[in-house]
């Protein structure tokens, strides 16, 4: 692992077009960075992404699980409870957590530029 | 020429599936992951493939059997999230437009009912026309990575 040391307002370049700056730093430990990149590079926490990708190896634990290598009546019998929710709800109004999709999505401490 | 030169030769390929066996298929129903599923760097080819009619799905990795996963077609299955596509996305797996695009979302099927969920915060795209694929993360917070699917009310009269 590369390691700079940085202070306050100092920055440094990733591959020319990426800026990382340091932005605050607080006595409990927490650093702000603000991110200067153009608009193609996805940037997340990483315990997003590690949250993700543990999701994705549990839905994979679960499949063979239910399905015992070749497919049997456990994984068959937990599709159904797919299908038939979705047989019985109409489209719309289902996620609580969705509300006015025009609404800025803060991604926390990250400073993009447009 | 020769008559048996007519019927051209379509070459199969053979995918090992967690639900349906060994199964023939052509290498155009196969899907192209452009950027891998997060967990799974190796696998680049999968076989979508569904058992009955419905938003239910299984995707089987071509390259390892012991690799497939159950997703939903949220929109079929009446999540309807409201997915906000990034354009980087749409033009990394070759789409014009979004109704290129089909949605699935993976699927835990744990043995506690109550358990099953969907991650509605990171859905594969898929291009019809292209067969290329991709899992993103969404930016929008409000779409969580535990969709309990017992949260799924039916709609009483």
């Amino acid at each position: 692992m590369l390691v700079l040391t940085r202070r306050i307002n100092e920055s440094i370049v990733i591959n020319g077009d990426i800026v990382l700056t340091v932005l605050e730093v607080g006595r409990n430990g927490q650093v702000r960075l603000g991110i200067d990149a153009p608009r193609h590079y996805q940037i997340y926490r990483r315990e997003l992404w590690l949250e993700i990708e543990q999701e994705n190896r549990t839905a994979l634990a679960s499949a063979l699980s239910g399905t015992d290598g070749q497919g049997s009546v456990v994984a068959e019998s937990s599709t159904v409870v797919v299908a038939t929710a979705a047989a019985t709800v109409p489209a719309t109004k289902s996620t609580s957590t969705r509300k006015n999709q025009d609404e800025p999505t803060p991604v926390g401490p990250q400073l993009l530029s447009p | 020429m020769l008559s048996t030169l007519k019927e051209p030769t379509v070459a199969t390929l053979t995918v090992h599936t967690l639900l349906k066996g060994a199964v023939e298929v052509t290498e155009d129903q196969l899907t192209t992951f452009v950027t891998p599923l997060l967990g799974f760097p190796l696998l680049k080819r999968w076989l979508f493939y569904q058992t009955k009619s419905g938003p239910t799905y299984w995707i089987q990795s071509v390259e390892d059997p012991k690799v497939g996963f159950c997703v939903v077609a949220p929109f079929q299955a009446g999540l309807d999230p409201e997915i906000d596509l990034n354009g980087d996305d749409v033009a990394d797996i070759g789409a014009k437009n979004p109704s290129d695009i089909d949605v699935y979302t993976m699927v835990v099927l744990d043995k506690d009912p109550a358990q099953r969920r969907t991650n509605l915060r990171a859905p594969i795209l898929v291009c019809r026309k292209t067969n290329l694929a991709k899992q993103v993360i969404l930016q929008d917070t409000r779409l969580p990575i535990k969709f309990y699917l017992r949260d799924l009310k039916p709609h009483g009269n």
